[in-house]
């Protein structure tokens, strides 16, 4: 009994000046990461529409969408604009891939229209489905109609041709572009109107 | 054993990944370009460092029974550690090595260096130990990275190089080519040891 109260206590110990060290290299940290990440975003954001501002500079330049009736169903948005217009806006979309999950910023016209796509990040196989993140395959998506449901692969009568022996990566990109734009056409009055109110406001 | 001999004892006679063969899987994962590789193998020498360090300390003071558990603890804190500095002052790099940076708690290198030397050595015999391992599983990865790197995509560094970029073999990239380079080298350095006798 004697031993094992040692025991435990010697274990309890090493734990607790473990996670003294974590937590101090954790707050440390915490500030750097969350840097990083915004920095990630703005330059994919910065992909799919490299001439425009963000609108409100970092901050306010996005904010928390909600499909009506589904509170999970929120979305950030990206909003880029010129003066008071709104110019283009961008959404963050995540496909399942073959190797993984597929990180795609989707940028679109404010019509609806698709004005340009790109990898944030993605783990498909080098030299096949890697190849998505190719110029060829991602310029084959701007100026897409604002229609998303005529949105298809060629072999499924669309206009998209996919990256030669990587169907399911092509799938899941056009999958995931294709969900963000259906999402934004069904609230783009909301989208946009709230935009014009932040400008209005005080 | 002076301490040049216990450096070049991890270096090359007891070469983590071609002598003793340990720590196979990140090796065979992440080799797939220099870069990969270095940024893996100066992780696994920071976290082989804290944590032969710290059990050396505290090898009186860990009782044989629970030395497993409070090794892994040990261990895992280096890691954090290692994984929350990299997110925020090398992000490209975490992310490539991706899931490999919280796996090397269990990269059978650093565990067997604490198990067999620095929970019977002193500190200073411990840290150069853990020098030699980390250097010798640095450049053992730096190796096998370079060749698959040089073939597979035709840069070095990601730097193109001339010839090689022309027509890359796509496959010394993928997981074959892992395995390929690794058992052509570690046939080379087998074949080279034995000629030199034992």
């Amino acid at each position: 009994m004697k031993e094992l109260l040692k025991l435990s206590i010697i274990l309890g110990l090493i734990c607790c000046a473990s996670a003294l060290a974590l937590g101090s290299v954790y707050e440390l940290t915490k500030e750097p990461i969350a840097r990083q990440q915004q920095l990630k975003k703005q330059r994919a954001v910065a992909a799919v529409f490299p001439d425009l501002p963000l609108g409100g500079g970092t901050e306010g330049s996005s904010m928390q969408v909600c499909a009506d009736d589904n509170a999970e169903a929120c979305r950030e948005v990206f909003l880029l604009s010129e003066g008071q217009r709104i110019r283009g806006i961008a959404l963050e979309a995540f496909a399942d891939g073959y190797g993984g999950p597929i990180d795609v910023m989707v940028g679109l016209l404010p019509d609806g229209s698709l004005s340009a796509i790109s990898i944030i990040s993605h783990s498909e196989t080098p030299g096949l489905g890697a190849n998505i993140t190719k110029e060829s395959f991602r310029s084959q998506f701007s100026g897409l109609a604002p229609d998303a449901s005529a949105w298809d692969l060629k072999k499924n009568g669309g206009t998209i041709d996919q990256v030669s022996g990587a169907t399911i990566s092509s799938a899941a990109v056009l999958q995931a572009v294709r969900k963000q734009a259906v999402f934004f056409n069904a609230n783009r009055s909301r989208i946009l109107s709230a935009q014009a109110e932040a400008h209005r406001g005080p | 054993m002076s301490v040049r001999e216990e450096l070049l004892r991890g270096i090359i006679r007891e070469n983590p990944t071609f002598r003793l063969v340990l720590g196979i899987c990140p090796t065979l994962a992440v080799t797939t370009s220099l870069a990969n590789a270095l940024g893996m193998g100066l992780a696994a020498t920071f976290v082989l460092l804290g944590s032969n360090a710290a059990i050396s300390l505290l090898r009186g003071f860990i009782p044989a029974r629970v030395r497993i558990p409070a090794f892994i603890v040990i261990i895992s804190t280096f890691v954090t550690v290692i994984d929350l500095l990299m997110a925020a002052f090398v992000p490209g790099l975490h992310s490539a090595l991706g899931i490999f940076i919280p796996l090397i708690v269990v990269n059978c290198i650093i565990m067997g260096r604490a198990e067999a030397f620095a929970s019977k050595a002193p500190v200073g015999a411990a840290v150069i130990d853990a020098l030699g391992m980390g250097i010798g599983f640095t450049a053992s990865l730096s190796l096998i990275g370079s060749v698959r790197e040089l073939f597979g995509t035709g840069t070095l560094l990601g730097f193109s190089v001339p010839v090689l970029a022309e027509s890359p073999v796509i496959i010394m990239i993928l997981p074959p080519g892992a395995f390929l380079t690794m058992g052509l080298l570690l046939g080379l350095i087998n074949y080279i040891s034995q000629k030199r006798g034992p």
